[in-house]
């Protein structure tokens, strides 16, 4: 843009995401006519385009259409996974398996939650992995023990082998290793080889992790042949498990400062781990270059939000998955205020750096209680949520709407931006909107000079009217 | 006329195709601007990828 006085274009396009921390202005000059926006302050129900472009979320429908209650009230999914039993018919057969209310319940793919077991203790963590064509589930209840399904019972069993009533568990090196062990919250127990319900059999046995330092094992990921070990939430630690049998399994400390929230927000991207801790979202090879250094969150750009915006009183029941359909790290936790986990917390790890945005910050989208990638019936690997009213949805879908009927606002806010002068009075000429047609109708741009009231307009999508049904 | 689907990849019956481009005349004068696109209609979509922005500079302000 020229420095004196006449006539100039920008091009404004989008090379940033959400950055609340990056501060309300830009002061760049447009180069050769384009004025790349190097973050938003506002990115809320939108994904971004690969060129950067934001493009609203799809919404939501419900997998089934009857609520799932108990004596009459609804009951919420406090997590939900998709398992493929591989049998041996040469065709894997599909479960959804979900623990609502005070059950564990199965969905052949059908609507219908059918319910498996009953008498659980309501509103705990849930953790599932499989393991020998079967699926595990544990919960931080103390009164509940571990369980598997082998996909064709009409109920779960108990986990055989003595374990320890462990909250959550991963799969790693043939084995299946446990810990949140209300009675010994530091030590990492792991089953014999090649069998998940031997606990007290050869080869089986258990590693203390930093006892009575204050903290607990929250999460375990298995990750380039170690076991990674996140301890919180307070001092908060994370360490490394080598080896690949009892006679040289040794633990590693791998960064103090940093740790896990729980096991649910903690999951790979790429060739990486992303977590949750009190202080931020994190990355593992991050963590690994900088140590609890700041600077080098993941969630750096949106860290005031993070750390100042949610009700971290629950944020230890977050949930977090890896959206690789749409290349996004997506977390959910409840904003302050309030318990129910109503925003999602977005990271597109296909832009370096990545692009965050938010979804329900600043206008409600689906008021979810836990994640899961599930194959739809389309054989998609989709986002689902369930939700604490009964229901397990689809999300992402191509109507843009929630259960059919409720609306949702996409919005995205640039800086202030002053064309390189904040000097010079400069005056708007008009505005020309390039975008991909969607459907008849319209969106609302908004402009706000200096000091002014926004001046708002509708910008019809429709274009060519005189072609429209 | 086809019925129009949404989010289908053939937008031949928007006219705009699978690209549009819409003008608007602004106006006012500002030092610093800030811009805003939001979409709330029930079932409706938004995906803005440019917008060309005109101003003439004006002189330098005290104020």
């Amino acid at each position: 843009m020229p420095d004196r006085p006449g006539k100039a274009k920008a091009i404004v396009s989008f090379n940033g995401g959400l950055a609340t921390d990056f501060g309300p202005s830009f002061p760049g000059a447009p180069q050769n006519g384009a004025l790349a926006l190097p973050f938003l302050l506002q990115a809320d129900n939108i994904y971004y385009e690969l060129d950067g472009a934001p493009h609203k979320i799809g919404g939501a429908s419900r997998v089934n259409a009857v609520q799932v209650t108990e004596s009459g009230t609804p009951k919420a999914f406090h997590g939900l996974t998709d398992v493929w039993f591989q049998g041996t018919g040469g065709s894997e057969t599909q479960k959804r398996f979900a623990y609502v209310g005070t059950r564990l319940m199965k969905e052949d793919v059908d609507g219908t939650w059918d319910e498996l077991t009953t008498g659980l203790e309501d509103n705990r963590q849930p953790a599932f992995e499989v393991f020998g064509d079967r699926v595990f589930w544990a919960s931080t209840s103390t009164v509940d023990v571990p369980r598997t399904w082998d996909g064709s019972s009409a109920s779960t069993s108990v986990v055989g082998g003595s374990p320890p009533n462990f909250a959550f568990m991963r799969k790693h090196k043939g084995r299946m290793w446990a810990a949140g062990v209300a009675s010994n919250a530091s030590r990492l127990y792991y089953s014999a080889f090649g069998n998940a319900e031997d606990w007290t059999g050869a080869g089986s046995g258990s590693i203390d992790i930093d006892p009575d330092d204050g903290d607990r094992i929250t999460g375990l990921w298995s990750h380039k042949n170690e076991l990674i070990v996140f301890k919180g939430p307070n001092r908060l630690s994370v360490h490394r498990i080598t080896g690949s049998d009892p006679s040289d399994f040794a633990r590693l400390p791998f960064v103090s400062g940093v740790g896990g929230i729980n096991h649910n927000t903690i999951f790979g991207i790429g060739d990486d781990i992303v977590f949750a801790s009190p202080r931020g979202l994190h990355s593992l090879a991050a963590t690994a270059a900088y140590g609890d250094y700041i600077e080098a969150f993941l969630a750096r750009p949106i860290l005031s939000r993070y750390q100042d915006d949610l009700n971290h009183s629950v944020l230890k029941e977050g949930w977090g998955v890896n959206y690789q359909a749409r290349g996004l790290a997506i977390w959910l936790f409840a904003k302050s205020g309030g318990t129910q986990k109503n925003v999602y917390l977005v990271y597109d790890y296909r832009f370096q750096p990545g692009r965050w945005s938010t979804w329900g910050w600043d206008s409600p989208w689906l008021i979810g209680n836990c994640l899961a990638i599930v194959q739809n019936a389309a054989r998609k690997h989709r986002l689902f949520a369930g939700t604490v009213d009964g229901y397990a949805y689809e999300c992402d879908i191509a109507n843009r709407t929630v259960s059919t009927a409720s609306a949702y606002t996409a919005a995205w806010k640039s800086p202030f931006l002053n064309f390189g002068s904040s000097a010079h009075l400069k005056t708007l000429e008009g505005a020309w909107f390039s975008f991909q047609p969607k459907g008849n109708y319209t969106f609302t741009f908004g402009y706000t000079r200096d000091g002014n009231a926004e001046t708002t307009t509708m910008i019809n999508q429709g274009g060519g009217a005189s072609t429209l049904a | 006329m086809p019925d129009f689907v949404l989010d289908d990849s053939t937008l031949g019956v928007l006219g705009g195709s699978q690209f549009s481009t819409e003008f608007y005349r602004t106006e006012g004068e500002f030092q610093d601007l800030q811009i805003r696109c939001a979409q709330a209609g029930t079932g409706e979509d938004m995906e803005i990828h440019w917008i060309e922005m005109h101003v003439t500079i004006g002189g330098v302000t005290e104020e």
